[in-house]
């Protein structure tokens, strides 16, 4: 098992509910798979537009990112004590 | 004609008398409305001597084919002229009911010239236009104008645009205040109409203007409506308002701190949720919008509910002062709003005075009293200084530019473009957003050059104009040339800027309402004849290449956060830019055969002779 730390940043926090939390996924889980999971715990309390559920992932406007960099794709392999950052992008005012 | 009334009314206000000014459907076609048939108007009118604040300097209200209609999000107006801040073309835009009822009175929108010989606010009802005395209501502050005007109207339709003390006194950043806490906020266009002695317009009436396929328009309205409501922005905002941003800007390095020479501030303490943790904040909408970014503070202090700070607000008097105390941002905002003066002007100078006191060039003889970082009550002090009239306020309240020049400082120092005070964007973290400020025809504008949205993911394929790395500059002088352009349609139209709705959804609305074919390179097309009209406009009144540019106070790498060392490459961009709008390099000015090619061989002729 690997131990991942997601941290939300922004509004993001507020809806999920947490600035950040710990989840524990098996060895060759990827990005989409802690996004599951994410949502697997959080998913009640996120409004629906948060989450694309055709795709099953986050809406497009959600910013993922490992080790300093973007990552766009689900299948990027995670590695064992990881924070990935989750950031809102929607600017205005 | 469909879509609108086909008439402004015009009003001279030294002769007392009022007339309509008639629409033709080419113009219409050709300008479309807003801000962009404003600057069409005003061209015909103002020279390169016209003096701001001379009667001669025409005031023009205007609403677009939009306005009124059932779509979202269009209940929108622009005011335009000559600004006083600046002396170049001026414009501001405002929501809420006033827009509505002004269309709604019977005209697409006010041509204002002359000056009355005493105050006077003008009444307009039913396609009814009177000149009525203000004397009595000279002197009181924006929300106690709007309630008495309503008052005296008789009318509880009636929507008030008003100015405060602050556009009596000819304050060069006074704004226009409608709907309790609207503001047509930038340029001094409230100084404009205190200049008229015109305290306010007020407006009644739900005239429509007859649309070509009301069927489809209702079709499409429902269509947007349901579009709007499924993003996430649309959530965001109506949650948390504009300041939803404060702690993203922070980290992307866009929230400017300490009068641009940082970029690193604990944002969390002014953000919307901060406000909503803090206060009892409720939301509200301009008329006919679904998303209601509008924030309310309940019992602010006992029995006082006031209007919350916008985005650029907060960060104005927040972090740009080093200012974290909510309660003295929030009474900032009020202050503002109740004497008419534009926020973000007002927080940026503010702001300036404060680097310069750090620098010893203001000292408490010269300030009156000690300036410091982050201490909220000196803001507060400050502004009310700007709004009084008094002591150091005098020369705060005419703007960065003119601070720098009386206190002999170098205007690089000044945080402005073509004297309008910088937006709480950074140019440093946008290098698209930093070529729209130093081109923008209005001075540093982030309304019309938005592309931080672009590069967040919000591409315009019909446009190419696609998201890329934010802090690359090589390749980004087109893509934001397009991007201003069609933002500055938004403001013709009128729609509001926070509308998700797409560009084909645009060009099947105006189509529907008016009758006309627009497809998305028309509208471009529209867009582009905006930017070279109003730019030509700036051209007679001086403006060159020269003008084109940020100060280096906001250019200069800062050696923290996200964009620690980061410095757009202007010269490269600006090349772009220039060669997208077929301008000149030497004189800056668009050429005759662009102009021409745009439809705007009368612009050309006066240009070039």
């Amino acid at each position: 098992m690997m131990n991942i730390t997601a941290s939300f940043h922004g509004i993001l926090a507020d809806w999920i509910g947490a600035s950040s939390a710990r989840f524990d996924l098996s060895n060759n889980a990827t990005h989409g798979d802690l996004q599951l999971a994410i949502h697997q715990r959080y998913g009640q309390n996120m409004p629906d537009q948060l989450w694309d559920k055709t795709e099953n992932k986050f809406a497009k406007e959600v910013i993922v990112s490992g080790k300093g960099e973007i990552s766009k794709f689900m299948s990027v392999a995670l590695k064992d004590n990881e924070t990935v950052d989750f950031l809102l992008m929607i600017a205005g005012g | 004609m469909r879509g609108y009334h086909g008439r402004f009314l015009e009003v001279d206000l030294t002769k007392k008398t009022t007339k309509d000014f008639p629409l033709t459907e080419d113009f219409c076609k050709k300008y479309i409305g807003g801000a962009t048939m404003a600057a069409a108007i005003i061209f015909d009118r103002v020279g390169p001597e016209t003096d701001p604040l001379s009667p001669e300097n025409p005031l023009v209200m205007a609403t677009g084919p939009f306005t009124s209609s059932s779509i979202p999000m269009v209940s929108r107006y622009a005011v335009a002229g000559i600004s006083p801040l600046t002396g170049f073309w001026g414009e501001a835009t405002s929501g809420g009911a006033f827009p509505f009822r002004l269309k709604g009175a019977g005209w697409d929108g006010l041509i204002i010239t002359g000056k009355a010989d005493s105050p006077v606010y003008l009444y307009l009802e039913g396609g009814k236009a009177e000149i009525r005395d203000a004397t009595t209501f000279w002197g009181q502050d924006t929300y106690n104008t709007q309630k008495a005007i309503k008052k005296d109207c008789g009318s509880n339709t009636a929507s008030v645009a008003c100015i405060g003390p602050a556009g009596e006194k000819l304050i060069h950043f006074a704004c226009i205040m409608n709907d309790k806490g609207r503001a047509a906020g930038r340029c001094g266009l409230g100084a404009l109409m205190g200049s008229k002695n015109l305290k306010a317009v007020a407006a009644s009436g739900n005239d429509r203007a007859a649309h070509a396929d009301a069927k489809t328009v209702a079709k499409l309205s429902k269509q947007a409506i349901k579009d709007i409501n499924g993003t996430l922005g649309s959530v965001a905002f109506r949650e948390y308002g504009t300041l939803m941003y404060s702690d993203m800007g922070m980290i992307l390095g866009d929230a400017p701190v300490k009068y641009f020479t940082k970029s690193v501030f604990p944002a969390s303490k002014v953000t919307g949720q901060a406000l909503r943790q803090k206060y009892a904040v409720t939301n509200y909408a301009c008329l006919g919008c679904p998303i209601g970014c509008g924030r309310k503070i309940n019992d602010f202090k006992p029995g006082l509910d006031i209007d919350g700070p916008e985005y650029e607000t907060a960060i104005a008097f927040g972090p740009l002062c080093l200012n974290t105390d909510f309660d003295s941002i929030i009474e900032a905002n009020h202050l503002c709003n109740t004497y008419g003066l534009d926020t973000i002007s007002a927080g940026v100078s503010i702001a300036y005075a404060l680097y310069l006191y750090e620098k010893g060039i203001l000292d408490k003889d010269k300030a009156g009293f000690e300036l410091k970082w982050g201490d909220g009550e000196c803001i507060l002090k400050l502004v009310n200084n700007i709004i009084n009239q008094e002591g150091i306020g005098v020369l705060l309240s005419k703007g960065t530019l003119a601070m720098a020049r009386e206190l002999g400082r170098d205007e690089d120092e000044a945080a402005q473009v073509k004297g309008l005070e910088m937006p709480m964007h950074e140019g440093r973290a946008f290098h698209g957003l930093a070529i729209s400020f130093a081109t923008n025809p209005r001075g540093a504008c982030h309304l019309k050059g938005n592309y931080y949205n672009v590069d967040l993911g919000n591409m315009i394929p019909e446009y190419m104009i696609m998201p890329s790395d934010r802090l690359v500059s090589e390749g980004k002088g087109v893509p934001a040339a397009k991007f201003q352009s069609f933002k500055d349609l938004y403001d013709a139209l009128t729609l509001c800027k926070f509308s998700p709705i797409e560009v084909s959804q645009i060009c099947d609305m105006l189509n529907a309402i008016t009758g006309w074919d627009f497809n998305p390179e028309d509208l471009l097309s529209t867009g582009n004849r905006s930017i070279n009209l109003k730019r030509a406009i700036n051209n007679l009144r001086g403006v060159t290449r020269v003008h084109d540019k940020l100060p280096k106070i906001c250019l200069q790498p800062l050696s923290e956060g996200t964009t620690d060392g980061v410095q757009p490459d202007m010269d490269t961009m600006l090349r772009e830019y220039y060669q997208y709008h077929k301008w000149d390099w030497e004189s800056g000015k668009p050429s005759k055969d662009r102009l021409v090619e745009l439809g705007l061989g009368n612009v050309a002729e006066k240009l070039y002779t």
